[in-house]
């Protein structure tokens, strides 16, 4: 599975559309945020945007004592080590159970995405309906523009588009669930 | 004074320099030497998980029954909680899921101190060690765990012997810990009674899940 992350594009084509955009781009200033939050405060083995794909072991010190005396005398050589994490980039779409939960909290969005079938599966909190000017927004359509949303490989270069249109959406317990056609 | 196995003072700082550059180049070739020597953070081989666990073993002595691994659904947390605590191989000694045997504040300056480790242990399996006053909260009932044979779920509370002995394994640690690890299988018989050591392999998750 090829490494990817996810940038969202800026096309507005008409004001109707405006909030649909909004929302879209609340997802990715959320997802900022988290991350600037993640490095002062780690809440995971990795940084956001990261997972571990194996574990290693780091140095901290050594001296020339025997482990067998606790490290306190004799000669011989004792390590300090600890265990730590491989973080890489997730790859495309990896679901862990830290970045598939929706969030609505002091007015930012947390949405997460996933491939399924070749679509992305998009999760959008339910109540979003509840946050002021959504009230009266048909939550039964989810309409986007072509290029609104873009899969970029590790190396910066596209891997797919979202294909711009109207998509039905379905609600799994607190999720708003739009399943988005790719261009690759 | 040093200068009298020295003919002149030339001499004395030519060999002042000389063992201030081996202290220096000891400084930065000791992690490398290290690392190449006990085989640190070498490449993952097995291919399949039949390779793998005829390796712990063959190789290591392990006792394939006591050999568990965190299951995908908490592993980022587990991880995390190694990784926050700076643990490398002896998760703890556990009465049961939620309390451990507090560790020393000598263990706590070096965990990966195998003797000190090993000290910590024996410890612990002397009768009349634990008590309230020792004991400390720990959240490995948080993690789910499964057997590294069967796949089944692993449940520390359905052993029944009263102290449970949690270390860790990764092929990343290379031959470092063996004596360790050959000690704990030693104390593993000694003391079949009383104790039970368990092995949970960080290697099987990312590898084989």
């Amino acid at each position: 599975m090829p490494k990817t992350g996810i940038r969202v594009g800026t096309i507005f084509k008409s004001i109707a559309m405006k909030k649909i955009h909004i929302s879209i781009i609340m997802i990715v200033m959320t997802l900022t945020s988290f991350s600037q939050t993640g490095k002062q405060i780690p809440e995971g083995p990795c940084p956001d945007g990261e997972c571990s794909y194996g574990v290693s072991i780091v140095f901290d010190q050594f001296n020339f004592h025997k482990p067998r005396t606790s490290c306190t005398s004799g000669f011989g050589l004792c390590i300090k080590v600890h265990t730590e994490p491989i973080c890489e980039p997730c790859p495309m779409g990896y679901p862990t159970p830290d970045n598939m939960k929706t969030d609505i909290s002091d007015g930012k969005v947390k949405a997460w995405w996933k491939l399924a079938d070749n679509k992305i599966e998009l999760h959008i909190p339910v109540d979003l309906q509840k946050v002021d000017g959504y009230g009266d927004v048909d939550f039964s359509l989810f309409e986007i523009d072509d290029e609104s949303f873009i899969i970029d490989n590790q190396d910066k270069t596209i891997y797919a588009t979202v294909k711009g249109g109207q998509y039905k959406v379905t609600k799994q317990e607190n999720d708003f669930v739009v399943l988005l056609e790719i261009v690759k | 004074m040093p200068v009298v196995f020295f003919k002149n003072k030339g001499m004395f700082k030519r060999a002042a320099i000389y063992l201030l550059v081996i202290g220096i180049s000891l400084l930065f070739s000791c992690k490398a030497w290290i690392s190449k020597k006990y085989h640190f953070n070498q490449e993952f081989p097995f291919k399949t998980p039949e390779g793998y666990l005829s390796y712990l073993e063959k190789k290591k002595g392990f006792d394939l029954s006591h050999v568990i691994y965190p299951d995908t659904s908490t592993l980022e947390n587990f991880l995390f909680y190694i990784s926050k605590n700076q643990l490398a191989e002896y998760y703890g000694s556990l009465i049961n899921d939620s309390t451990e045997i507090k560790k020393t504040e000598s263990l706590q300056d070096n965990l990966s101190c195998m003797g000190r480790v090993i000290n910590e242990i024996n410890t612990n399996s002397k009768q009349g060690s634990i008590t309230d006053t020792n004991l400390a909260k720990n959240d490995f009932y948080k993690y789910n765990f499964r057997f590294i044979s069967s796949k089944n779920k692993f449940d520390l509370n359905n052993s029944p012997k009263p102290l449970k002995i949690i270390l860790l394994y990764t092929y990343s640690y290379g031959t470092y810990f063996d004596s360790f690890l050959k000690e704990m299988n030693k104390f593993s018989k000694e003391h079949e009674k009383d104790a039970e050591v368990y092995i949970i392999s960080l290697d099987y998750p990312f590898h084989f899940k």
